[in-house]
């Protein structure tokens, strides 16, 4: 995750003063947390999720680095699932994801409504949008092969062509590489709106695909 | 005796004609339990017979893995999968154990453990053995005239591994051996005065069953194409010892049996509910405060079954 | 540098203080009653969570710090009276299997009562910024818990061997037969010894909760250092233990920072070395 954020970030001008690898899991960030104060560092990038996310926000706060850094990260350092444990802790963090429960547009502000109230409103974070998506791709696919899953080579060709009104944007895979071409990447950022505390979308970039590293399935 | 082979090989048909009656997921299920029930069956020697509680077993599980995925990605052949592995856990139990044997009780406990956990940090961390993914498509052994990627020729390949190692470890238990080793267990200053030479007879006690072990885990990377640094983590350990004490220690076939039930507990519960947790561990509890000699324990109570 | 030293080190003293707390229950537990107490993290974490919920109801940290600990030494005395006393005489397997069954049945109990996921227990507001203390800043909370830690093994210390309960619980465990033999009702004392360390153990885990929240798997990462402090620094001593878990803080702290690669394997490699080279610990009795 990191390397690719060197592959763009370095030709683009940045400088990276330091690294470090927490461990999965890790409790106590405060080892790195004094190195990075004393780096001089004007940002960090990181790539937390769950309770390493949890975690690592509410401590950087607590050493007083939001003051003086920026703190940025892969979209799961502030989903809904860990905003709440974070509170005040995570405003003004900023990260980047394909995206968030504020995107206005209609099938999005349907999804939202529906899924707060079959799920106690409880509020869907980028994982809710792939799976409902999963499901979307898979009822269509069936729906076109009218439930005959025996010709593989068909029902491949038919996800692949896959393409509908998601909650993210338009949904479509690259005929390239089976990868999902991404509508959008927003870039958010965490701030008090009615509700709670959200991931406010503040820019964004269009018809992300990845390229792909080329993995292979064994035969 | 005789009726209790029969018993036996009776179970061993039926084990063998089970893909012939059963889905894919029962089928896999019991493989996992076979596999689990060997790395067992190899801790049971150690802690049931010899009296040497390792938590550091999953040691030479990890090992038995790693080196069946590396060998096998490269020569996919009989050997990669069961020879190399099983000596390079051999070798390291022989190194580990020379250093652990100094010690006993709680301290033998956490030197083991110590062990393993190094094997886990070093496999998490370094990119040539795959990081925290391990290593991913280990392809079947290629076996002369049968093809192992065939659910039921694969069965067929475990289940006479298992029935091998199972002949091996009781032989070796019934041996004067296993005799010297349970004489350790009971009373080793005896032994000791006795004029046996105890060190070295848990050392080979140690090495027996990390090669076992080793080959447990690499019939796990077999069978599930696929090893990752967990197969050295201390929970690794931790399940294995359970399911020896469940089963009942000092019992090979009351290891293979903890195996089961364990296996059995954590898939069939978690179907039906999602606190399958709370009801293993309320199990275990319940075990150790009722039915203390594990299940065999409880058979031979009941029906006067094996030794 | 000098101040970038200073500051790690602090780091380091929080986290030893924290598993100082956490394993001076588990090295008296083991001391005394012979037990491996596998179930301690589970104390920690019903500490934390305990902790939790008396600060969700009355908005009091302090309250937490009282309460919580004082709950979690309840439980561990029923677990002891209960499930435990009835396999003194039995092979230590047994209570690994018991203990292991806790650690099981907590993680679900919490995960049910509260979910899974994490919650975080916030800092009295008193200590809720950072202060530098000689040129490096630290959280002021963590400042709290240096202060309160050190505190904390002063009076351990002065009831450990100032008091008669003390010398009770040094004799009983040196050698609980003997102490039986004078006359004092060791299963009371056995019982007493379990829940105050299962106390501590919770005191600890409400301690930790505002640095590193609560979550249901939280007592079992917390367990391998602080079984690993226990050996270190020798089953059953109040000394070793406070040496041990100030030892293993620094070494995690500056091998985090220093390190980054060997971080893990550091605490294994010295605790092995430990072993090897004196099993005691730094401060158990010699073995016999």
């Amino acid at each position: 995750m990191l390397s690719a954020f060197k592959e763009t970030f370095i030709p683009g001008g940045g400088k990276v003063v330091g690294e470090d690898y927490p461990k999965l899991g890790e409790t106590d960030y405060a080892p790195y947390l004094t190195k990075i104060r004393q780096s001089g560092a004007k940002a960090v990038y990181c790539f937390f999720s769950g309770t390493d996310a949890v975690n690592f926000v509410k401590q950087f706060d607590q050493f007083g680095l939001k003051q003086s850094i920026r703190l940025t990260g892969a979209g799961f350092l502030t989903e809904p699932d860990v905003l709440p444990a974070q509170g005040k802790s995570a405003l003004g963090v900023i990260t980047g994801h394909f995206y968030t429960p504020l995107l206005d547009n209609p099938t999005n502000h349907r999804f939202v409504r529906e899924f707060r109230e079959k799920f106690g409103g409880k509020m869907p974070d980028g994982f809710a949008c792939q799976g409902y998506d999963t499901a979307e791709v898979i009822v269509r696919a069936l729906k076109a092969v009218n439930g005959n899953t025996q010709d593989k080579v068909k029902l491949v060709e038919v996800i692949e062509k896959s393409e509908f009104e998601s909650p993210r944007g338009l949904f479509r895979f690259d005929p390239k590489t089976h990868n999902v071409i991404q509508p959008f990447i927003y870039i958010r950022e965490v701030k008090e709106v009615a509700g709670g505390l959200n991931n406010v979308p503040i820019d964004r970039v269009a018809n992300v695909a990845d390229p792909g590293t080329g993995c292979t399935l064994p035969a | 005796m005789i009726l209790r082979l029969l018993a036996l090989a009776l179970a061993v048909v039926a084990l063998a004609a089970f893909p012939l009656v059963a889905g894919n997921y029962p089928v896999k299920l019991l493989q996992e339990i076979l596999i689990w029930g060997i790395f067992a069956m190899s801790l049971d020697l150690l802690m049931g017979y010899a009296g040497m509680v390792s938590f550091g077993h999953s040691a030479f599980f990890g090992i038995g893995g790693y080196v069946a995925a590396l060998a096998l990605t490269r020569s996919a052949g009989l050997t990669s999968a069961l020879v190399l592995p099983t000596l390079a856990a051999g070798l390291a139990a022989l190194v580990i154990g020379y250093f652990s044997i100094r010690v006993s009780g709680v301290y033998f406990i956490m030197l083991t453990l110590a062990f393993s956990q190094m094997f886990h940090a070093y496999t998490f961390q370094v990119s040539w053995l795959g990081a925290e993914d391990g290593i991913v498509g280990i392809p079947r052994p290629a076996a002369p005239g049968v093809d192992l990627g065939a659910l039921r020729s694969f069965h067929g390949y475990l289940l006479t591994l298992v029935v091998l190692v199972a002949v091996v470890l009781w032989r070796v238990v019934r041996s004067p051996f296993g005799h010297v080793l349970r004489g350790i267990h009971e009373n080793e200053a005896r032994m000791e005065a006795l004029g046996y030479a105890v060190d070295r007879y848990k050392l080979l006690a140690f090495v027996i069953a990390g090669m076992v072990a080793g080959v447990a885990g690499s019939l796990y990377a077999q069978f599930s194409g696929s090893i990752t640094p967990d197969a050295f983590f201390w929970k690794t350990s931790g399940e294995a010892l359970l399911m020896v004490i469940i089963g009942g220690t000092g019992s090979l076939g009351g290891a293979m049996l903890g195996a089961a039930a364990f296996i059995l507990l954590q898939s069939l519960v978690s179907t039906y509910t999602e606190r399958w947790m709370l009801i293993l561990g309320a199990t275990f509890i319940l075990f150790v405060l009722f039915a203390p000699g594990g299940i065999v324990g409880v058979l031979r109570g009941r029906v006067g079954l094996r030794a | 540098m000098p101040a970038e030293l200073f500051a790690q080190a602090l780091n380091g003293l929080a986290y030893g203080v924290l598993l100082f707390l956490l394993s001076v229950g588990l090295t008296l537990i083991f001391g005394m009653l012979d037990v491996v107490n596998l179930a301690h993290g589970s104390f920690y974490m019903l500490g934390a969570y305990a902790g939790l919920a008396v600060v969700a109801g009355s908005g009091s940290f302090w309250l937490a710090l009282l309460a919580a600990p004082v709950a979690i030494g309840l439980i561990g005395a029923l677990i002891e009276r209960s499930c435990l006393r009835p396999l003194y005489r039995r092979p230590p397997l047994d209570q690994v299997l018991l203990t292991f069954g806790f650690i099981y049945l907590f993680e679900d109990l919490v995960k049910w009562l509260w979910g899974g996921r994490i919650r975080s227990i916030p800092p009295p507001d008193l200590f809720a910024g950072s202060t530098s203390v000689l040129g490096a800043t630290i959280p002021s909370y963590r400042l709290f818990v240096i202060v309160f830690g050190l505190v904390m093994a002063v009076l351990l210390w002065l009831l450990i061997e100032r008091t008669r309960l003390g010398a009770i619980i040094r004799a009983g465990v040196f050698d609980a037969e003997m102490t039986a033999g004078l006359g004092i009702d060791i299963r009371r004392v056995f019982t007493g010894v379990f829940a105050f360390g299962a106390a501590l153990g919770g005191l600890s885990g409400v301690i930790a909760g505002p640095i590193q929240s609560a979550y249901p798997s939280m007592g079992v990462t917390i367990l391998i250092p602080a079984l690993i402090v226990v050996v270190v620094g020798g089953l059953g001593s109040l000394k070793g233990s406070f040496v041990g878990s100030l030892v293993i803080g620094q070494a995690e702290t500056f091998g985090k920072a220093w390190l980054p690669d060997a971080a893990m394997l550091i605490i294994y490699v010295v605790m092995a070395a430990i072993v090897l080279v004196r099993p005691q610990g730094l401060f158990g009795r010699p073995l016999k």
